[in-house]
């Protein structure tokens, strides 16, 4: 069941735009926070208070990244290994974490290390698109935090607190992590 | 910020604020002289006019990597003040090696929401949208929070400042595409389409049927509205003294600042703001010359798209004439430069870049989405040493039918790295597929181990 909750933020977007279709994406968004994923029932729920087809909602849903129709971890972690990075050796990093969580994957494809763990707790996607911090690679994602500048041991200690985290929240949403402070504006800009 | 030998009367402007401490909240931006212009602007201070024309003497070019001149797009607005306009700032920054926009966004996010509030101001538009890319999860956030703050202050909304003048602003969050990059597929997405290109005519978004919802629309990058606030502070002639003035096409060659991104082998990789028209290698010396003292084997001047400079030419001068002189196929772009020293293997390096565009295609215009997931197997089996004696004439056949044959310039992007690395550097390719092995050994990417800058 859609909570009122969302219906009303799928309202809300409706009216925040000068056309109801824009609140396609926003309303997406609102379905998978609640939800975890993109459900059928969440899609009809968006089509239905959109006035739009079903269709119109599916077809920008399965066209961007950020936004999924099957369950993922709690945890999405993104590696860049686009060549900024890969000249800091995100290769090796992709690597490493793929085999810290236990993923298999020798496939060419870049596609073929995707993964979720069997405990449900992280999804593994070493991603292509660029993630703009070239500069402070090697670098992870963990929904939507950035990780910069990143060694084994800090990524040891990462993956060690999220897993920490999942097993203290059995169910429900699962709070972000909270080391591996984003380096602030002092270490990013170069003194 | 380091005070740097190839300009040393250059204070750095967009980046002055960062480093200090909560420098996003609006209590640090206006301590710094923050939203004066703004109010100068809907105070009456100023007229639409000066501004557009304090812009035009500034020669300020579009940072987002075409390079339009800003006053020229203002200038194809329909006259005809009975559509409404739209004020889109585009912050769906993903092209390779560029990581400035997020930096403003998550660190400065009131200089950015300024320079849109008196961009929208100008061309006398009533909404913004701030279309920021879905990976920017702080960014966003905060740019929120900047937007609820200057709503607080009166600085947005209805009546603002006693004026009469009402403005609105939006964050609007992609979610992971980079063809959203792209006007026309940013467009789209931003009217609830999926996010692919669109045939032109209309040529621009500023024109009625162009722009966002079929109404004129105009687009800038995060980095170029942030210009605005000092064009108006120092006066567009000012302005115009910084970087390199020198007619070169549809404006000046690069007159301003620029936040140059540099990433890759480097001792200090970062972001740093220079005039435009800064050579390669002062930018190299700026961020601390090449990892371990190695050479310099290849520089990508403007991100992903552009070809690849050699050893020999660093001394080209980083702006918007004089990269395009090298070649056709080398480009400004996002000014964002990765340095690969002499360790690295070219189709290893190319072949991250290639797949990076068969994954980013939309899927609109079959020679780029076909073509470029050719291209990239085709690497990939010179890479694993599965390479054919034909392979590279296949490559240059595939560069020849995908370039110039697809709705954007998308098309360009897939082949244009490829182009030159066949023309500048065969041998590599060649050994691959003879040898059936890589000249770099085991590690093509010139790095053994992960090696964060810090």
């Amino acid at each position: 069941m859609i909570s009122e909750q969302t219906r009303s933020r799928i309202l809300k977007a409706r009216d925040s735009f000068p056309h109801r279709r824009s609140a396609i994406l926003p309303s997406l968004y609102a379905v998978q926070e609640e939800v975890g994923h993109l459900s059928e029932e969440g899609i009809d729920v968006i089509a239905e208070v959109l006035d739009l087809h079903a269709t119109d909602v599916f077809q920008v849903a399965s066209f961007y990244s950020l936004v999924h129709t099957d369950p993922w971890g709690k945890y999405l972690i993104e590696v860049c290994i686009n060549l900024p990075c890969a000249l800091r050796g995100a290769d090796t990093l992709a690597k490493y974490v793929q085999t810290k969580l236990g993923l298999d994957g020798d496939g060419e494809d870049h596609e073929a290390h995707e993964g979720t763990t069997s405990d449900g707790v992280f999804t593994f996607r070493p991603t292509i698109e660029c993630l703009a911090a070239c500069s402070w690679a090697p670098m992870m994602q963990v929904n939507q935090r950035y990780f910069e500048n990143l060694t084994q041991e800090k990524v040891d200690q990462i993956l060690d607190q999220l897993r920490e985290l999942a097993t203290r929240y059995p169910t429900g949403p699962v709070p972000g992590p909270e080391i591996g402070k984003l380096p602030d504006a002092t270490e990013r800009v170069q003194q | 910020m380091v005070t740097m030998e190839a300009a040393p009367d250059f204070t750095p402007m967009l980046t002055a604020n960062l480093g200090k401490a909560g420098a996003w909240t609006l209590d640090s931006y206006l301590k710094s002289g923050g939203y004066e212009q703004w109010k100068r602007a809907v105070g009456g201070g100023i007229s639409r006019e000066a501004i557009t024309d304090e812009v035009k003497k500034s020669g300020i070019r579009g940072r987002g990597g075409a390079g339009f001149p800003m006053a020229m797009k203002w200038g194809t607005l329909p006259p005809d003040p009975k559509y409404p306009r739209y004020m889109v700032v585009n912050g769906d920054e993903s092209e390779p090696g560029t990581c400035h926009d997020r930096f403003l966004v998550e660190e400065d996010p009131h200089l950015v929401l300024e320079g849109a509030m008196l961009c929208a101001y100008a061309v006398n538009s009533h909404r913004i949208f701030l279309y920021l890319r879905g990976e920017f999860g702080l960014g966003a956030e905060r740019m929120a929070a900047a937007i609820n703050a200057a709503y607080d202050r009166g600085l947005l909304g209805k009546n603002i400042l006693g004026s009469g003048y009402y403005l609105e602003a939006d964050v609007y969050r992609g979610a992971g595409a980079y063809i959203c990059g792209e006007e026309t597929a940013l467009i789209q997405s931003l009217n609830g389409y999926r996010g692919i290109t669109r045939l032109k005519p209309p040529y621009f978004p500023t024109t009625v049927g162009g722009g966002a919802w079929g109404m004129p629309t105009v687009m800038q990058n995060v980095q170029t509205v942030a210009n605005l606030p000092f064009i108006l502070k120092m006066g567009g002639e000012e302005y115009a003294k910084i970087g390199n003035p020198a007619p070169a096409g549809p404006g000046p060659a690069g007159t301003g600042p620029m936040i140059f991104s540099i990433s890759g082998h480097v001792n200090r990789p970062g972001n740093y703001e220079l005039p435009l028209g800064v050579t390669v290698r002062e930018l190299i010396a700026a961020a601390g010359g090449v990892l371990g003292g190695k050479k310099v084997k290849a520089v990508i001047p403007g991100g992903g798209t552009s070809a690849w400079l050699t050893a020999d030419q660093l001394d080209t001068r980083m702006d918007f004439a004089n990269v395009p002189a090298v070649g056709f196929g080398y480009i400004l772009g996002t000014a964002s430069m990765t340095v690969m020293s002499e360790d690295v293997c070219v189709p290893h390096c190319l072949s991250k870049i290639s797949y990076f565009y068969h994954h980013e295609s939309c899927g609109e215009c079959t020679p780029c989405r076909e073509g470029g997931a050719w291209m990239y197997k085709t690497l990939r089996r010179v890479i694993n040493g599965a390479g054919r004696p034909d392979d590279l004439s296949l490559l240059m056949d595939l560069c020849n039918n995908i370039e110039g044959k697809t709705l954007c310039a998308f098309g360009y992007s897939v082949t244009w790295p490829v182009r030159w690395a066949l023309k500048l550097w065969p041998e590599e390719f060649e050994y691959h597929i003879r040898e059936g092995k890589c000249p770099a050994g085991d590690h093509p990417f010139g790095v053994t181990d992960l090696t964060p800058a810090v």
